[in-house]
């Protein structure tokens, strides 16, 4: 299949998806009833179910379905690691710790927006202590370093949420232990648009930089004298991808596969080239996210299983199959 | 997340379980009824009822499509027998008398889609910080919600009574009551004198968790004329060494239902509880009754 028919086959995918998700769940309705609903007719509280509660979670997971395999793609490229994914250098630990203290200090039972807050800060907080070790020595940033840098300050905050945890009470153990399951449990229209002001412009940025990521693939020196200011990609490629993370840690928790393994299984089938391995990646995303939500929803219905025992259970069989299809005639970079 | 995290996680999920959730008051919030104690809804007065979430309810007249989350509130729903006005149940009612209905999962993060198509027109939930989300979710879409803390004698006693009022069964309510009062106090008197023993409950785990104070075992523990060894914790559950457990000397623990003794302990004589204690619901009488016969056998013939 070419890159175009790639595209238009994910692009009604996600649209597929979303059909699914809004038609899908533990209270069985027809397609008549889901439809009617949209429109405003038919039973109230079919409206709501489809409206209220499994539509914003169908455009929640296609959003951080998305961000979170194109950030994955980033960091891949950016870091030139195949186990590079958007938790890597940090962000789920700083985001954890942030989320873990609203809860132990309470402030998430007073205010319902502190836990996605405190979540974000502690994101920002990692991203921007890991920048400045990784471009303390001088003004150019070392992938190495930062890849370094990023583990080392992931497992800073991990020990700080340890240690929360351990002098906290049971209730706040047992909410953090869920938060960080990771869950689009949460999701209503206003959790839907704050993810959203963050995620499409991201997209669009880390899309743009897919041409230079491509000449740095090849090295950074040459990509130099082909005209890339490599810094500022490296740093604009780092900084936006980490921004679209955190937006996605703040809404759903920590989901985790999603980013190793879709870009991967994209670059898998239609190569290395950034300029479409992107965009696919933020599209097979989406859809991968969005069905893991309907079989997270409907497996063992009434009970919700935790999204991410879902990406991983189906993520890396369908990853280990699309990898031993390739070997061989792709080669890994 | 590390093992050990995970298994904590696991025992949480059970402390919750059993000790609901959430600091909330004490004091169990108020009931004002009409003085006629007609239950309101046939002169048409509201019955005013305030939760433990400190919400004020006005009830109209008493709801007929009830969900209760909360299994120590179905129990007591039951017990008013008012079983025809449950629509819907969670895991954990395991009554047959309710499994016709639909299940919305747990009492926490309960499934939304299915607690909606029940179109209840009030919902029983744990007051507290474990479910913040789920309030919200049933604010914003308009299904009232009424929030209960069953964490203590005292607080099982006041959701009897703002239960029987809001469902206009004051009378079975009353009745529960007094049964309850009544046990209790034969209790009471039955151990009054004797010398207490020192008793640890154990939740299960390694190490195991134990109860401190404000959890309703403790209560019923020093009701029953023991006391608890663990009474300095700041904590409701809380993992402790076995080292620290020993040096406590407790005579006698008390294990949960779920759990298991220590094999290391095994020279402090230990007993398990059955489950049905471990409620804090309409059931208060017979557990008080049931822990003080643990601990003081002799008061029991």
């Amino acid at each position: 299949m070419s890159p175009r028919a790639w595209s238009a086959t994910l692009i009604l995918a996600v649209i597929g998806a979303f059909s699914l998700s809004v038609w899908l769940g533990s209270v069985d309705l027809t397609i008549r009833e889901t439809l009617a609903a949209f429109t405003g007719r038919g039973d109230t509280s079919i409206r709501q179910i489809v409206v209220e509660l499994r539509a914003p979670r169908a455009v929640l997971a296609i959003l951080v379905g998305g961000g979170l395999a194109l950030a994955g793609a980033v960091f891949q490229a950016l870091l030139r690691n195949p186990l590079a994914e958007p938790y890597i250098l940090g962000i789920s630990g700083g985001a954890a710790t942030g989320a873990v203290l609203a809860l132990a200090l309470g402030l998430a039972v007073s205010h319902s927006w502190a836990l996605p807050i405190a979540a974000f800060v502690g994101a920002l907080l990692a991203i921007t202590l890991v920048l400045r070790v990784a471009a303390a020595a001088d003004d150019r940033v070392d992938v190495r370093v930062l890849l370094l840098a990023g583990v080392v300050v992931g497992a800073f905050f991990t020990a700080c949420l340890s240690f929360v945890l351990s002098i906290s009470d049971a209730r706040t153990v047992r909410s953090a232990i869920l938060w960080m399951m990771g869950s689009l449990a949460g999701a209503d229209w206003v959790t839907v648009m704050t993810v959203a002001l963050y995620t499409l412009p991201a997209t669009l940025v880390l899309i743009g930089l897919a041409r230079p990521l491509n000449l740095m693939a090849i090295g950074e020196e040459t990509a130099g004298y082909l005209g890339t200011n490599v810094e500022r990609v490296k740093k604009v490629a780092y900084v936006v991808a980490s921004l679209l993370t955190a937006a996605g840690v703040a809404a759903t928790g920590i989901i985790g596969f999603v980013g190793l393994i879709v870009p991967h299984g994209v670059r898998l089938v239609v190569g290395a080239d950034y300029r479409m391995l992107l965009p696919l990646s933020f599209l097979a995303g989406a859809v991968f996210l969005t069905l893991a939500d309907v079989v997270a929803r409907t497996m063992l219905s009434p009970i919700e299983v935790p999204i991410g025992v879902i990406t991983a259970l189906v993520g890396v069989p369908l990853f280990l199959l699309l990898l031993r299809r390739s070997m061989g005639s792709t080669s890994w970079w | 997340m590390d093992h050990r995290g995970i298994k904590a996680a696991k025992h949480c999920l059970f402390a919750t379980l059993i000790s609901a959730c959430g600091p909330g008051g004490p004091d169990g919030g108020g009931v004002s009824v009409p003085l006629d104690g007609s239950g309101g809804a046939p002169n048409g007065q509201p019955v005013v009822v305030t939760d433990d979430a400190q919400r004020r309810h006005e009830f109209v007249s008493p709801p007929g499509r009830i969900v209760s989350l909360v299994p120590s509130a179905t129990e007591t729903l039951l017990a008013f027998g008012l079983g025809d006005h449950l629509v819907g149940r969670t895991e954990y009612d395991r009554t047959p008398e309710l499994s016709s209905l639909s299940s919305v999962g747990g009492g926490l993060q309960p499934n939304l889609e299915i607690l909606l198509a029940l179109e209840p027109d009030l919902v029983i939930r744990f007051a507290g910080e474990s479910d913040r989300a789920t309030a919200e979710r049933l604010t914003d879409l308009g299904v009232p919600h009424f929030a209960i803390q069953p964490d203590g004698i005292a607080d099982v006693q006041s959701i009897i009574r703002r239960l029987g009022a809001i469902t206009g069964a004051e009378a079975a309510a009353n009745s529960l009551l007094a049964e309850i009062r009544s046990a209790l106090a034969d209790v009471q008197e039955r151990v009054e004198g004797l010398p207490l023993r020192r008793v640890a409950y154990l939740l299960g785990g390694e190490p195991p968790w134990v109860a401190g104070p404000g959890t309703y075992i403790h209560e019923l523990m020093i009701l029953g004329g023991g006391t608890n060894v663990f009474d300095d914790l700041g904590q409701l559950y809380v993992p402790v060494s076995l080292e620290e457990l020993i040096d406590r000397k407790p005579d006698l623990l008390l294990i949960a239902e779920s759990g298991s003794a220590p094999p290391k302990l095994s020279s402090i004589p230990s007993v398990r509880l059955p489950g049905s204690i471990e409620v804090p619901g309409p059931g208060l009488g017979d557990a008080a009754r049931e822990v003080a016969r643990l601990i003081h056998p002799e008061a029991f013939p």
